[in-house]
């Protein structure tokens, strides 16, 4: 099991919102999980609290084998070096080309740069951005930009990739083409979990899918659009 | 933190400040022109301060001893005077000093010994210096308890008076000073951490990707400090080119006071400066971090 959500609550009091209530799920892993529901359903909640930007109120997450409610500074940073994430909006750093921004990731963490000559190369490759390397973010594609983003997310072999609505920004095609490129890395081994409310690709993936309403969990199976 | 990691942080904040080309100008102009005001400041307190210095040194006591004390009793007095607290220096001066110091001042030797008629009326005395202004008083009064003197004069009223008049000066100097250098501080701050805080992005970003905090701080610290540097290098030079210019000006409308030299103010204030700008700098970029990395 890669992941495991027990009881998990999270409030924001001052707002006065309960974002998520008793969630539990299991996830194993290389699993391609969906996470549906409306805007406001809690999804992003749910990505960020798998990802350690925030804390539950209540309740357990172990991600990888780790408690996430007990990590020190710097076991979360060691936890998310072993993550991916990939936003809707790229965040590429505009004024680095595709090269720099994949290169970041590896310098961040202290890589050799012997080794990001060697592996930064491969995995623009991976994902079909061969010739892209000394581009700057401005002259993609959208649907070239979030692949830079897939690059950047991959390219320390994490265990999981976050995705949350990475598509939201794309146009049906490119899409398509993302989720195959997703697909792909998930053949290879990594787990994703991905927010989503895009129905078609939903149903087009038949995975399994997690669908939240109002902060609750209220399907959980595989197979298509569940609303 | 690995020794080839700097390989990445250290060309960093070179190309940061390269790439935020306006920011880095605004947060050194706001550098160069809180650092130059306080600097100008700093000296101007620093000469007011010397300047009552100058004046302050030249109070003197003049003990007046009694007619009766015979010269054999002279050194003994004087050993015992120089026991006392904040005593700096005593000097005799007998009768005959005395009267031809006296008609030196007065400018006709030969008319002043020819009004006297021979006799020498003035009586011997101590000059007596106090270590410092502030004790001239005490000193005085300590020896007017004595019976060997006659007459105590320090220019009772008017010392006081300007002791008074020297210390607002300082004091004022010096509030004028503090508040400025805390107008300085938190403007510098805010410059530096509006700089930081355009780059939010990147930091949460680094963040995600599971960058340590020193791995993100140390790029800003660097340019924190570069900036200071540049900073305070351009107001150091500003006020050394116009400091000649302002005592040059100054010395040829008030002749009577001496300013101090520029040698003598180019260390502290080169230390001063450069040591407040890449503190500041430093401090900035640290402060301006902290919130973006809680992420």
């Amino acid at each position: 099991m890669i992941i495991q959500m027990v009881n998990v609550c999270k409030e924001y009091p001052k707002q006065q919102v309960t974002a998520l209530k008793d969630i539990n799920i299991n996830v194993e892993k290389g699993e391609f999980v969906f996470l549906t529901g409306k805007s406001g359903a809690g999804k992003s909640t749910m990505i960020s609290l798998l990802f350690r930007e925030e804390l539950p109120t209540n309740g357990q997450i172990v991600v990888a084998g780790r408690s996430l409610s007990r990590l020190s500074n710097k076991e979360i940073t060691v936890f998310r070096r072993n993550v991916g994430m990939v936003f809707q909006d790229s965040r590429l750093m505009a004024d680095k080309t595709v090269f720099e921004n994949v290169a970041f990731a590896m310098k961040v963490i202290e890589r050799p740069w012997a080794q990001i000559c060697e592996e930064v190369p491969k995995v623009l490759e991976r994902v079909g951005l061969k010739n892209r390397e000394k581009h700057f973010p401005h002259q993609l594609s959208g649907g070239e930009q979030q692949r830079v983003a897939v690059a950047r997310a991959i390219i320390n072999k994490p265990l999981i990739v976050f995705a949350d609505e990475p598509t939201g920004d794309l146009d049906p095609d490119t899409s398509r083409e993302l989720m195959g490129l997703l697909q792909e890395i998930n053949a290879a081994g990594t787990t994703i979990i991905m927010a989503t409310h895009d129905k078609e690709i939903v149903n087009r993936m038949q995975r399994r899918v997690l669908v939240l309403q109002h902060g609750q969990l209220v399907d959980d199976q595989v197979g298509g659009w569940l609303l | 933190m690995k020794l080839s990691s700097w390989r990445y942080i250290l060309p960093e904040p070179f190309i940061s400040l390269k790439r935020n080309g306006w920011m880095s100008f605004a947060a050194v102009v706001t550098m160069v022109i809180s650092l130059f005001l306080c600097g100008i400041f700093w000296l101007l307190v620093m000469n007011i301060d010397n300047m009552a210095y100058d004046v302050e040194s030249d109070i003197e006591i003049m003990a007046y001893l009694d007619d009766t004390v015979t010269e054999d009793r002279f050194t003994g007095i004087a050993d015992l005077v120089k026991t006392f607290d904040h005593v700096e220096s005593v000097t005799l001066v007998s009768k005959e000093e005395g009267l031809a110091e006296m008609a030196q001042k007065l400018g006709d030797v030969d008319t002043v010994y020819a009004a006297l008629d021979g006799e020498n009326p003035l009586p011997n005395a101590f000059r007596i210096r106090a270590t410092e202004a502030q004790y001239v008083v005490d000193v005085a009064q300590h020896l007017s308890g004595m019976d060997q003197f006659e007459e105590i004069n320090y220019g009772q009223g008017t010392v006081e008076d300007l002791l008074n008049f020297t210390g607002i000066l300082r004091n004022a100097g010096f509030a004028i000073m503090a508040l400025l250098g805390v107008a300085a501080v938190v403007l510098i701050m805010m410059t530096i951490r509006l700089t930081v805080y355009s780059r939010r992005k990147e930091i949460e970003l680094m963040k995600y990707i599971g960058a340590t905090n020193w791995f993100i701080r140390w790029p800003f610290i660097l340019e924190g400090a570069i900036l200071g540097l540049i900073g305070a290098l351009i107001a150091f030079l500003c006020l050394v080119v116009s400091y000649d210019h302002i005592v040059a000006y100054a010395a040829s409308k008030i002749s009577f006071v001496s300013f101090l030299s520029l040698s003598t103010v180019l260390g502290p204030l080169a230390v001063g400066l450069l040591g407040a700008g890449i503190l500041l700098g430093i401090l900035g970029s640290v402060v301006g971090v902290i919130r973006f990395l809680k992420v």
